[in-house]
């Protein structure tokens, strides 16, 4: 029963889209998160020396108004369209949830999961990548990057296909390593062997 | 104006030469290459670059900004996948003559108008860069506040299809690179206590982060299958086409052409945004539009010669303003302070010699590429086959050296990570990414520009309508938003249809470079 609903709720995760008719007002709520946050980030500063109406911070804060203020433009616009658009509009909705219900039930389409999930699974990768950098060198952080990488991104996660990425790992790290460590003589994080 | 080409040329050292095609080969091969472009190539030749002398560098950057605009044709031709966005309509009647049998043709063709488009639109820039800049030198701040407002909203309205959400990551790119300290009095803001962020952002990594990353994995994924097999006969004999075939194109050259600088000259937009309008304008002033997706000549003419005009048409206001003309200007932007230039207008009363010889590598640039085009063919038709999905991450191995070498820390790595994941999360919400680029690159300075005629004003704004040629661009900046705003949505409708009738399947999409 617990496993239905866990189940039932990846579906809705995978499957979750803005509606077309509500990306409006979707974009307009984000914006004015991402224009509050901002606006927090201007009380960050150190003092001018400078006597003026205009401050370091007058500009940044003129800027995040603006951006709430389109935010808000964008969801007036939602609610606009959604009362000139009138009847059809639920009538629209009505058929779209009819047909909504069928595929519901239709198995889970791998790729698509894929799709959702790839690009979160690689910029944790990547950020492991780069703590890695430091504590283990950039030659074998790459390796170990490159090893997981590339079946994430082909979709195979068989034992073959992680062989054929350290392999591939291996020799473009060591190729890196020799032509701007030793080639170009960039300063790249080492260990403590020097690579 | 000839005087200063060959002050270029002698800028150029042997080593120069063989720089610019080596940059021109990796231009082609990105290029050509669906999923990766010339910015690609550039952004790991910034790291290579670092220990040559600037004007090495910028031969390279030149090599593949020529030969990354040529290369989409190939694969658009044979394939039938555009290699570089600036070539999805090359498709529509590129590959329809290539599958009808006459793939040679449609290729020297491209690759001939390809290299007009790009030798036509460095006329202009060497004709127009100094003039521009002469003028500029003389301009307050003021004025150059209320140019790159211009910018801005030319930008924010163009590069999407909705102009509010154009505006939005417009400003979102605008605040971020007002982070840091503040260049009128020093004061340090919107650091959140980092001290690593005192001196702002860096570009390189920022506009990696944009650029690369974001479309790294959705473009791996959506071409995991196409590694294409080319089976056609694609040999060029001769030029490919016959002069005869050209009877009718004067008109259609000459109009494609100046489609694209003009289009390259408008901030943020290049060759993915002229090459589409090009098109679109063939179409509609052809007296037989009904025979555009069948095959025919005109069809590769116009988004070919428009594509490579953007070339010249964007080095213009980077060089003459320091405002970049597209996406791969940018980054260029970006590498002039890494070798020690200021951009700007003071750019070529300073460095003159060094411009010069910019403009000389693009010349050669230009013919290099057509060379290697000609002769190199069955080779770039070969790196159709590298499967991408490994290609990628080594690319983001190599990315993260460039990163790591600008400051030797990997604070700079997670810059990179932090815009990636914003480009990303805004992408979510379908908003065009562009303008986040141009608002970061310009905001400080036109921050610093407003402070400053603020000051100069005494703290009185009405000083940016007073002043006439300020006054003039402010209204240019609102006129244009309206005019274009309209445009904008009937183009892209236009372009759906397009797509629509000549049945390929080509994802319709103008963001990104």
């Amino acid at each position: 029963m617990l496993m239905e609903v866990k189940m039932k709720l990846i579906k809705k995760l995978i499957n979750f889209e803005i509606k077309a008719e509500n990306s409006d007002l979707a974009s307009g709520i984000f914006t004015i998160i991402v224009a509050v946050l901002a606006f927090c980030a201007t009380f960050s500063h150190s003092s001018s020396s400078l006597q003026s109406v205009i401050g370091p911070v007058t500009v940044p804060r003129l800027v995040s108004g603006i951006i709430m203020l389109l935010g808000a433009v964008l969801v007036v616009r939602h609610f606009a369209r959604r009362r000139r658009a009138g009847v059809g509009f639920t009538v629209r909705e009505k058929t779209e949830t009819a047909t909504a219900v069928p595929e519901q039930e239709k198995p889970l389409d791998k790729m698509k999961i894929f799709r959702v999930i790839t690009p979160w699974c690689c910029f944790l990768l990547i950020a492991i990548y780069i703590f890695l950098m430091r504590k283990i060198g950039f030659t074998l952080a790459s390796v170990f990057y490159l090893t997981l990488q590339i079946p994430l991104l082909s979709v195979d996660f068989s034992k073959k296909s992680f062989l054929k990425a350290f392999v591939i790992g291996i020799i473009a790290s060591v190729i890196v390593y020799l032509i701007f460590a030793q080639g170009f003589g960039l300063q790249l994080p080492s260990n403590d062997w020097g690579f | 104006m000839i005087d200063n080409i060959i002050m270029g040329f002698s800028q150029l050292g042997w080593i120069d030469y063989v720089l610019v095609l080596a940059g021109a080969m990796a231009g082609l091969i990105f290029g050509c290459i669906p999923g990766l472009s010339g910015s690609t190539a550039l952004t790991l030749a910034i790291p290579i670059t670092l220990t040559l002398g600037p004007v090495s560098a910028f031969a390279v950057f030149m090599g593949i900004f020529v030969g990354g605009c040529s290369g989409g044709c190939i694969s658009a031709i044979l394939v039938g996948i555009p290699g570089t966005p600036s070539s999805l309509t090359t498709v529509f009647d590129g590959h329809t003559m290539a599958k009808n049998g006459q793939p040679g043709k449609a290729l020297g063709t491209a690759i001939f108008f390809s290299f007009l488009g790009t030798l036509v639109s460095l006329v202009f820039l060497f004709a127009l860069t100094e003039p521009i800049a002469r003028i500029a030198v003389k301009l307050g701040p003021v004025e150059l506040f209320s140019i790159i407002l211009l910018s801005l909203s030319l930008i924010s309205v163009l590069a999407g299809d909705d102009p509010i959400k154009g505006w939005i990551v417009a400003l979102v790119g605008v605040f971020l690179g007002m982070v840091g300290i503040s260049k009128v009095d020093g004061a340090t803001r919107l650091t959140l206590g980092i001290a690593k962020l005192t001196s702002g952002f860096n570009q390189t990594p920022a506009l990696l982060g944009i650029f690369v990353v974001g479309g790294l994995f959705s473009a791996s994924l959506a071409h995991k299958s196409n590694s294409a097999e080319v089976t056609m006969d694609y040999h060029i004999r001769g030029l490919g086409f016959k002069l005869s075939d050209l009877k009718d194109q004067a008109v259609n050259i000459i109009r494609s052409a100046l489609v694209g600088v003009g289009i390259g000259i408008l901030p943020g937009i290049g060759g993915v945004t002229s090459n589409l309008v090009s098109y679109t304008l063939a179409k509609t002033f052809s007296k037989t539009p009904e025979k555009f997706g069948t095959g025919i000549i005109d069809g590769i003419i116009a988004p070919e010669t428009a594509n490579n005009a953007s070339i010249g048409g964007a080095m213009i206001p980077l060089l003459a303003l320091g405002i970049p003309g597209d996406g791969f200007t940018a980054l260029l932007l970006g590498s002039f302070e890494l070798h020690g230039f200021i951009s700007g207008p003071t750019l070529l009363v300073n460095n003159a010699e060094f411009v010069y010889a910019i403009f000389a590598a693009l010349l050669l640039s230009c013919i290099f590429t057509v060379v290697l085009e000609y002769f190199g063919l069955p080779l770039l038709v070969k790196t159709l086959k590298v499967p991408v999905n490994v290609l990628m991450p080594v690319i983001m191995v190599l990315v993260m050296v460039g990163c790591f070498c600008v400051n030797n820390r990997t604070f700079e790595c997670w810059v990179l990570l932090f815009f990636a994941f914003i480009t990303f999360i805004f992408k979510q919400f379908k908003f065009s990414t562009t303008p986040i680029v141009l608002g970061f690159v310009l905001g400080g300075s036109a921050e610093t520009y407003f402070r400053r005629g603020m000051m100069m004003a005494r703290d009185d704004i009405s000083t940016f309508f007073t002043n006439p040629v300020s006054c003039t661009f402010i209204i240019l900046a609102i006129v244009c938003s309206v005019v274009l705003m309209r445009q904008n949505k009937r183009s892209e409708a236009k372009l759906r249809q397009l797509a629509a009738e000549s049945e390929s399947e080509v994802d319709v999409e103008i963001d990104d470079d």
